[in-house]
């Protein structure tokens, strides 16, 4: 274990929706495990992942509306315990998840389409 | 030569003898005749490429001066991608702007960018021999600070060339293994000791060296990233971020892509258009989020205005209607962007990144690599 002077230790959070979406798709290739294969932030995890994503949900509450907001976060929490369920990727648990990762990218991208009109 | 050989002539063989004492503590016979050359021993050696070099302090006056900094020509700072970036944008300078020109310069040869000279043994790779007798920092990792070395002729090439990335220059696990981990810690030192002199504050703390070579590997990844922070935020330098932003976007394509095929040929990625559609969506943004990451936990704003950008809007207001585009990633004056299909200057988006207001003097296409041999390449402004 090392740390440098210049590593935060304040954890990314999405801003904005495109941030979201971008965390999602990230998501979407590095479940269920999470695990960073680069090497460059070993200290990532499930627990990393889902509060960046719940913290960066909360960033765009208002843009969404309340609605969009708390259909939101269900999804997240289902996901997160269809992977929980998954670790190895093997069951219906693991595609539930994806599925939920999709259905989340609908909600953004319809928000995001009525913000543009 | 020939006037000082014979200045020696005039020495008289007590003054050689007693010459010959302080070299080497041994007197002569005074009736002996001349003697032979003596050897010296010289433990200053430039690391990259294991010659003699000075000491610290030596003709330059520098301090910490590792680099034989006379044997290489050059840099030609104005040819060099990152040359429009002004002192005055640094983000946090510390050096005061009044200094002179060629105080700066000095400054700068303590750590030489390597911008100026293309070593062809680079890209063949070959560990140090000496190596094996020590001394001199073992056999040099694949470790460029400029995108002139993973590019070679970025700065010199035809207007609109395609520059393909020099073979092996990201392998950090294949040199590492061949390393002792005597050799990978010296390594470390030497990381450190640059960090250092840009910046005296930097620390680094550990629980002891990494004994795995996975543990070794992200080590010497992060202090590259560190050394690269640190031109950028003390120097305002962005050539090391450039290519340590290379370095981590080819990787996670490279993951990403791994990831997303084997998601996709297990039926878990559902496409719209086609598979390449499907995995390069995710690909590009997996990309975008962990470079985001990267610059956030090393504290470097990406935000609107800076010269780092993450999906920033560049605009073309050379027009009468300003219009932009959105490459993934801008350092400096260079934009990054990843896809799977190959992109070249007939490309309306690539023509659009240059044409855009900070000039970019190249664009870097960046594919994972299982596409395929150059895979990755730099395409250079269309016109100078």
């Amino acid at each position: 274990m090392f740390r440098s002077s210049y590593r935060s230790d304040k954890p990314y959070i999405p801003q904005g929706i495109s941030e979201i979406m971008d965390h999602l798709g990230s998501m979407m290739l590095s479940s269920p495990t999470f695990k960073d294969k680069t090497g460059y932030f070993p200290d990532q995890n499930i627990d990393t992942e889902f509060f960046a994503l719940n913290e960066g949900l909360k960033t765009i509450r208002k843009k969404v509306g309340e609605e969009n907001y708390q259909a939101l976060v269900v999804l997240s929490d289902r996901m997160r315990a269809h992977f929980e369920a998954d670790p190895e990727d093997k069951t219906e648990d693991g595609i539930k998840g994806r599925d939920c990762i999709i259905e989340m990218e609908d909600i953004l991208k319809a928000s995001a389409r009525r913000k543009a009109r | 030569m020939a006037h000082r050989h014979s200045a020696m002539e005039y020495k008289s063989a007590a003054r050689r003898s007693f010459e010959h004492y302080l070299r080497t503590g041994r007197w002569l016979a005074v009736e002996a005749g001349p003697t032979t050359s003596g050897q010296k021993f010289n433990p200053y050696h430039d690391p990259r490429n294991g010659r003699f070099t000075f000491a610290p302090g030596g003709p330059r006056s520098l301090s910490h001066v590792i680099i034989s900094d006379r044997r290489y020509g050059r840099v030609d700072a104005a040819k060099l991608p990152s040359a429009a970036s002004s002192p005055d944008t640094r983000p946090n300078a510390q050096s005061n702007t009044s200094q002179p020109r060629e105080a700066a310069r000095l400054t700068e040869a303590v750590y030489r960018l390597e911008g100026s000279s293309i070593a062809p043994e680079l890209v063949q790779y070959r560990p140090n021999p000496r190596a094996r007798i020590g001394g001199n920092g073992g056999p040099r990792l694949n470790d460029p600070m400029t995108l002139e070395r993973v590019f070679p002729g970025l700065s010199s090439s035809p207007a609109g060339s395609l520059l393909a990335v020099v073979d092996n220059i990201f392998d950090l696990t294949g040199p590492a293994s061949r390393l002792t981990t005597e050799l990978t810690e010296a390594h470390v030192n030497l990381l450190i000791g640059q960090i250092r002199t840009i910046d005296p504050n930097y620390r680094l703390d550990s629980l002891g060296f990494p004994t795995t070579l996975e543990g070794q590997a992200n080590l010497i990844r992060q202090l590259r990233l560190d050394r690269a922070t640190a031109f950028y935020r003390v120097k305002g330098e962005a050539r090391p971020l450039q290519v340590e932003t290379l370095r981590l976007m080819q990787e996670r394509a490279d993951s990403a892509y791994a990831e997303g095929q084997v998601l996709f040929d297990a039926g878990r990625l559902q496409p719209r258009f086609s598979r390449e559609e499907a995995i390069g969506n995710y690909v590009d943004r997996a990309v975008r989020r962990d470079l985001r990451k990267h610059y956030n936990v090393q504290g470097i704003d990406y935000s609107k205005g800076q010269q780092i950008r993450v999906i920033g809007r560049e605009y073309d207001t050379s027009g009468s209607d300003p219009t932009y585009r959105i490459p993934d990633a801008r350092v400096g004056n260079i934009a990054f962007d990843v896809t799977l299909s190959r992109k070249t200057l007939v490309t309306p988006q690539v023509r659009g990144f240059f044409n855009s207001d900070f000039r970019p003097s190249a664009v870097i296409i960046i594919r994972p690599t299982q596409l395929g041999p150059k895979s990755t390449y730099a395409i250079t402004r269309p016109e100078k």
